[in-house]
This record gives C-alpha cells, sequence and structure tokens, in this order.
C-alpha cells in the first residue's frame, strides 16, 4: 500500500522540524495523500498545484529554468512546495523554514520513487 | 427490490430481487464492513427490516460502526443482530439472538430462521460482516452449503441476502465455489493512480445483463459511500459565468478572485444524489491558456460554459475545449435570461460541437443540476467504455 509509505515519509519530515503536516498532491492539483487532518485538503491541493504551476510559468517566461521550491510566508505559517517528479508535487507547512529545504527536498525525492512504479 | 442505496449501482442491479444473494469481495486494505454498514443503514432508513450478522467483531461494535458515519443505530427498531462474535471468545452478551454453536453454520441457521419465522414476511436485508469468518470457522465446504439453505431461506421470507468478503489469496477452487454459489459478485479494488479512492465492478449477476458495469467510489465518514469523480473542469471565456455557475452547485468553494474575475484555479465539491465530485475552475482569459494545460490535465469531464449572448467568442471556446482531448463534455450555453440569449441548438450550431448543449441561468441556479446529471451519466459510458 502506497499509503503506509507516505505516511512514513510524513513521519520522517515531521521528526525534523516544527512541522503542521502536508500534502502530496499530483501536478494537476488531485490530492493523493494528506497528513493534515483539520483542512479541506481536496481545496488545499488544487491551491499547492497552482502556486508550483504558475512559478513555473513564470520562470519559463523569463528563461529561469524550473523553480526548485515555491515559499509562500505568512504570519505564523509558511507553506513550502516542490515538485516531486514529472507526476506530483509534495508541500509541507512549517513555523520556519529554517533548515527544512534539504528535508523538503528529500522528502520529494522519496515520493517520486514510490510514484515511479505507478499503473 | 432490496436497495444498496449506492446510486449507480442500484441502476445496474435494478434492486435486488428478494431471495438474491450478493457477494461484496473486497481487495485487502479496504475497510470490508463499510459497505454492509451502508447498505443495511439505506434499507433501515427506508423502513425496511435488516438483519446484521457479526462474526468478527462485537456487537457493540455495531454501534461505533454507525457512528463513524454519524448514523444513531439505536434508532432503528427494524434492526435486529445476531451475535455470532460472543460465544466465540467467551464474552458475555445483551443480544437476544446469540449464535452457540459459532464453528457451526447450522447454528447460524437456526438464529436467523427464528428471526424470519417471528417476523413474517417483510422485505429486508441480511447483512453478513464477514463471509470469510463463516469461511474459516464453520469449514469451508460446510459453510457455503449452509450458506445456500440460509438465502433460500431468506428468500422465502421475502429478504436478500448481502455478504462481505476479504478477497485474501483463497484457494481457486473456493473462489469457483463462492461465484456458483452466489447470485451476484461485486469486486471492489484499490484505485491509487492518483487520488485514492476504490473501483467497483460487477463481476457476476443473474438477473440481467450488466456484468462487467464498473464505476469509482469513496466511503466518506461521516456520509457514507458516494459515486466519486476526482475531477470535472470547468472552462470557458472570461466572464462567461464559471465561477457562477460553480457556485451554484457545490459546497466549500474556494474562490480565487480580484475585482470579480477569477485569477486563479478555483476549488469545489459537488456532492448530489449520491454523487460526489471534484470541481476546478479555470480562468478564461487566454494569458491563464498555459495553467489550462497544467491544471486541467486528468480531469474525467468538462463544462465549458459559454455566454449565449456572446457567439463572437465561441471559436475561443472551441479551441480551450480541444485541448482536453476525447474526455466527455457538457457545453452549457449560459446567462439564458438576457436579451439575445442563443438557445442550445444555435449554440450548437454556431460552436460546430458535436455533443451536449445544456442551457443555464447559473446566477438562479436553473440548469445547473440538469447539466451535472448529464456530465456523470457521460462519465460513467465513457468509464464502462474504456
Amino acid at each position: 500500500m502506497k499509503e503506509e509509505a507516505y505516511r512514513k515519509i510524513f513521519t520522517d519530515i515531521e521528526s525534523a522540524g516544527k512541522v503542521e503536516g502536508g500534502c502530496i498532491v499530483s501536478r494537476d492539483g488531485l490530492l493523493i495523500y494528506s497528513s493534515m487532518d483539520k483542512i479541506h485538503a481536496e481545496a488545499f491541493a488544487a491551491m499547492l498545484a497552482t502556486l508550483l504551476s504558475s512559478a513555473e510559468v513564470a520562470m519559463d517566461e523569463i528563461g529561469a529554468g524550473v523553480p526548485k521550491k515555491v515559499i509562500v510566508e505568512g504570519r505564523e505559517k509558511r507553506i513550502m512546495v516542490t515538485g516531486a517528479g514529472p507526476h506530483a508535487l509534495l508541500a509541507i507547512v512549517v513555523e520556519n523554514e529554517d533548515g527544512m529545504e534539504e528535508v523538503l527536498l528529500e522528502g520529494a525525492k522519496k515520493v517520486e520513487e514510490i510514484l515511479r512504479d505507478r499503473k | 427490490m432490496i436497495e444498496t442505496g449506492i446510486p449507480k449501482l442500484d441502476e445496474y442491479l435494478g434492486g435486488i430481487p428478494p431471495g438474491k444473494s450478493l457477494v461484496f469481495s473486497v481487495e485487502p486494505g479496504v475497510e470490508e464492513s463499510d459497505v454492509g454498514i451502508h447498505v443495511l443503514h439505506h434499507n433501515l432508513e427506508k423502513g425496511k427490516r435488516g438483519i446484521y450478522v457479526v462474526s468478527e467483531s462485537s456487537p457493540k461494535n455495531v454501534v461505533r460502526k454507525f457512528a463513524d458515519f454519524n448514523w444513531d443505530v439505536k434508532r432503528y427498531e427494524n434492526l435486529t443482530i445476531v451475535d455470532g462474535y460472543s460465544s466465540l471468545v467467551g464474552a458475555p452478551t445483551e443480544e437476544k439472538y446469540v449464535v452457540e454453536e459459532p464453528h457451526d453454520i447450522r447454528s447460524y441457521e437456526d438464529a436467523l430462521l427464528e428471526i424470519l419465522e417471528k417476523n413474517g414476511e417483510q422485505e429486508g436485508v441480511i447483512v453478513f460482516d464477514s463471509l470469510s469468518n463463516l469461511l474459516d470457522m464453520c469449514g469451508e465446504r460446510e459453510a457455503l452449503e449452509g450458506i445456500e439453505r440460509i438465502n433460500k431461506d431468506a428468500g422465502s421470507f421475502g429478504f436478500a441476502t448481502i455478504y462481505n468478503f476479504i478477497a485474501w489469496p483463497y484457494k481457486e477452487a473456493l473462489l469457483y465455489r463462492i461465484k456458483r454459489t452466489f447470485n451476484s459478485i461485486i469486486e471492489i479494488n484499490m484505485v491509487e493512480d492518483v487520488a485514492t479512492r476504490q473501483r467497483l465492478t460487477i463481476k457476476k449477476i443473474d438477473w440481467n445483463n450488466n456484468e462487467g458495469k464498473k464505476f469509482d467510489f469513496k466511503i466518506f465518514k461521516p456520509g457514507g459511500i458516494r459515486v466519486y469523480i476526482p475531477k470535472i473542469s470547468v472552462i470557458g471565456p472570461y466572464q462567461s459565468g464559471k465561477t457562477t455557475f460553480i457556485k451554484a452547485m457545490a459546497r466549500n468553494f474556494t474562490p480565487v478572485e480580484r475585482m470579480g474575475a477569477t485569477v486563479g484555479v478555483e476549488h469545489a465539491t459537488v456532492d448530489y444524489k449520491g454523487y460526489r465530485a471534484e470541481i476546478f475552475g479555470i480562468p478564461g482569459q487566454e494569458r491563464f491558456l498555459p495553467l489550462l494545460d497544467k491544471l486541467g490535465a486528468s480531469s474525467m469531464g468538462v463544462f465549458l460554459v459559454v455566454d449565449s449572448t456572446k457567439p463572437h467568442e465561441f471559436e475561443y471556446a472551441k479551441r480551450m475545449l480541444e485541448r482536453f482531448g476525447g474526455i466527455p463534455f457538457v457545453v452549457v450555453a449560459n446567462k439564458q435570461d438576457l436579451p439575445g440569449a442563443l438557445r442550445k441548438e444555435e449554440v450548437k450550431a454556431r460552436m460546430g460541437v458535436q455533443g451536449d448543449v445544456m442551457e443555464s441561468v447559473a446566477i438562479t441556479g436553473q440548469g445547473v443540476y440538469e447539466a451535472f446529471e448529464r456530465m456523470v451519466e457521460k462519465i460513467m459510458e465513457w468509464l464502462n467504455a474504456r
């Protein structure tokens, strides 16, 4: 079951810092997995895909290549989003992004591996 | 006729005739008792008699399982529980009907016959929480022979029987005997391509020709089972009324508006007549077309919303639609309340599309759910033709 594997990814991420949770989302906005239970995860997923897609289109316009990550900074929380291979993206909600980039990118690699053998 | 309460399934089954038996054969990993609970609840709500035979967990758990769906089991005087669990583990029970010898299928037959005779002929449903348990406890051959007798007895009192079954890797011979014993086998598998959901396929049915029909669903707690469509996109030219159209049919609407114009992908959930769909509204300005390509992918259907008073936009609208390839679509000829609005036949002719064009006044909700129903039908036909 992929769900077990996704859960393990978030267990690892959440043990690395002040992480509220996160989502794995298809590039076109479908929720694959959420570790956050008090949100409307499907809507959050659609917005995360919009964030990353918009960033990709904007970066492409200026010839800057693929964005490594997108960070949305609020007063108390930040959203960090990155691509996880051609099919998915990984997003986490953190209190502070210090030291979290590596954790995020490592998680994204694992997501990509799981989805590589998807039907 | 007995219904399952799962809309598309009831249509394909045409109801379950009394005397017929049906197995939900569930892939390990899916909570099998949830399907049976849903069917039982639907029939209790309809005022039919429900008998729930528990063998894999305590009768007290039934209260919790109903509560997970936000249903109060104590409301139903038409429900009888047969306790096949307590004597198995040596626990005390408060249930009136108890299977004294849980390793003997005849003990189940006796308890059920007592209830059926007491109730007389009254249409209803008997749900077994675990066929797998009966096979393990009572012996495969003996259990299936007893089940044939139970199904026959149930039929003579106007009942249909439903069995939850976890499809562990049993021997082929047993699976063959199961297929022979029951009138209908419904297979349930996990779909994990993107949005996790379950796929239901009718593998056997001996009272109509709908074998092979399938659709996707999800179990919601609270809520119950819904036929599930993970993505329907709503597209159309700027100011054609896409956001109003989505708002008119959806709940949990997440707008992305600035100065009255949509500037990002909107999301909403439609929950209507047993169907649940995730709706993605994509802005109509030409500058957002790159987003349409990225975020419109994997849609199972597309609503193309057009302003019926602006035929000069139809060509652009059609080009948007063409980006989606051959998936089901419905053209929504919106703003029918405005002077000069073209009727659907004219919209279809001017746009030059082969497919459904439906009229709507999204601002009042007129025609919105009709378009949704048509979309669902087209997606189901498309899914079954693949």
